[in-house]
């Protein structure tokens, strides 16, 4: 088996999500975006609007004077979530998010829930062309010792000069952004100490999120098929990303 | 060794690989550091982790026969944290709130910034806000149904002015 393909007793996925963005309509219309929730209501019971905060910033008069701002809100989508709140799905003017949160199963019990829901939505937006494709997957991995030395768990983390002064940190985040050349995409890997769920844990979170933008011309299918790419990219990263301590904690 | 410990305690002592940087500039067309939008935040799981003791809450929890925490008040304070985190974070930057649960069984979440002080009660059906920017009950507090653009109107009054 290889380490990409690599199946986990306790994965560490506390949520993953499938996003595909389109090119939202002017002017904006939630009417479409309510009919298709109402029609996944037996599904997905637990409905709310989504709302976002835009700002405005207006120029001075004269030069003098400093630019206003305003803040004002905004409805873009609905929030639908299942009864067990094991999946949430986000309809939103500019694209759908699909949410698998824990306990994960597996990619393709993901794909195959995910992609009849996308069918959907694009059904209702057949003029938009999309714009972006994603995978996101968040993991928080507990570790049972403290204090713990890092790099036992994990193979990426931040490198502390050890010509500063003092080496206590009281929070760690790290943020890479890497083009994927061969996929022509670019991953985020964010990596933060989190609050532990359970007393004598350290807590981290390793988020990975590995998108393409530019997808205008592509088709169903070519979306699907490269995210099958993107999934298999993410766990290379993943698996890159920790030790085989970590391996051992995952796997009981 | 590289230690860290409950205070992030990161002593490295030896030499470690370095990140080659390519370049600082917009990534090209094809690639986007934008992140997909997540139902739950990475952000956001100490405030999710507290909501799911505050679910455990049985009735007179606090020996005072206060009411169990209500489940569907619980989710609604998810959706309305999310929603908010989404929206204002971005621009602002975030503060969690410190949340606890009423004796009416809603959910409490507190903000504080200086002597400004918002308060949020998440029910099951209603929700409902005190805002406070002194100590005077009624010269310097302000109450009512949570607006639905409470973000603006509440949370960027208590830290952005």
């Amino acid at each position: 088996m290889t380490l990409q393909s690599k199946r986990y007793k306790s994965a560490p996925i506390t949520e993953a999500v499938i996003e595909i963005r389109l090119q939202p309509p002017a002017p904006p219309d939630l009417s479409t975006l309510e009919g298709l929730a109402k029609s996944l209501e037996k599904d997905f019971p637990k409905q709310s609007p989504m709302q976002f905060v835009q700002v405005s910033v207006t120029a001075p008069p004269s030069v003098d004077q400093a630019p206003s701002q305003t803040l004002s809100h905004a409805k873009i989508g609905f929030r639908l979530a299942k009864a067990d709140d094991s999946r949430v799905l986000q309809l939103r003017r500019d694209g759908l998010a699909y949410s698998h949160l824990a306990p994960y199963t597996e990619w393709a019990v993901f794909r195959a829930e995910a992609e009849p829901l996308w069918q959907k939505y694009r059904a209702a937006h057949l003029d938009a062309k999309p714009t972006r494709c994603a995978l996101r997957y968040i993991n928080q991995i507990n570790i049972p010792e403290i204090p713990a030395e890092i790099e036992d768990y994990f193979a990426l983390y931040p490198k502390i000069s050890d010509k500063l002064p003092q080496q206590d940190t009281v929070a760690m985040t790290l943020s890479l952004q890497m083009p994927q050349r061969d996929l022509e995409c670019m991953a985020v890997i964010n990596q933060n100490q989190v609050e532990a769920p359970k007393p004598g844990h350290l807590s981290f979170v390793l988020d990975v999120d590995i998108s393409r933008v530019g997808i205008e011309n592509w088709s169903d299918s070519e979306i699907w098929a490269f995210l099958d790419k993107l999934r298999d990219r993410k766990n290379e990263i993943f698996e890159a990303c920790i030790t085989d301590r970590t391996r051992e904690l995952i796997d009981q | 060794m590289s230690t860290i410990a409950e205070r992030a305690w990161l002593p490295y002592l030896h030499a470690r690989p370095t990140a080659q940087v390519i370049r600082f500039a917009p990534p090209p067309d094809a690639v986007s550091a934008e992140t997909s939008m997540a139902a739950r935040e990475p952000n956001l799981f100490p405030l999710h982790e507290q909501l799911n003791r505050i679910g455990l809450l049985q009735r007179n929890w606090d020996g005072y026969g206060s009411a169990r925490p209500d489940q569907t008040a619980i989710e609604s304070t998810r959706q309305l944290i999310e929603g908010a985190y989404r929206s204002i974070a971005p621009l602002i930057g975030w503060q969690n709130p410190h949340a606890s649960a009423s004796e009416d069984g809603e959910i409490v979440l507190e903000w504080s910034h200086g002597i400004k002080r918002l308060t949020i009660y998440v029910g099951p059906h209603q929700s409902t806000y005190v805002k406070s920017w002194g100590p005077h009950l009624v010269n310097e507090m302000e109450d009512g149904p949570l607006p639905d653009d409470w973000v603006v109107s509440l949370w960027a009054w208590l830290f952005v002015g």
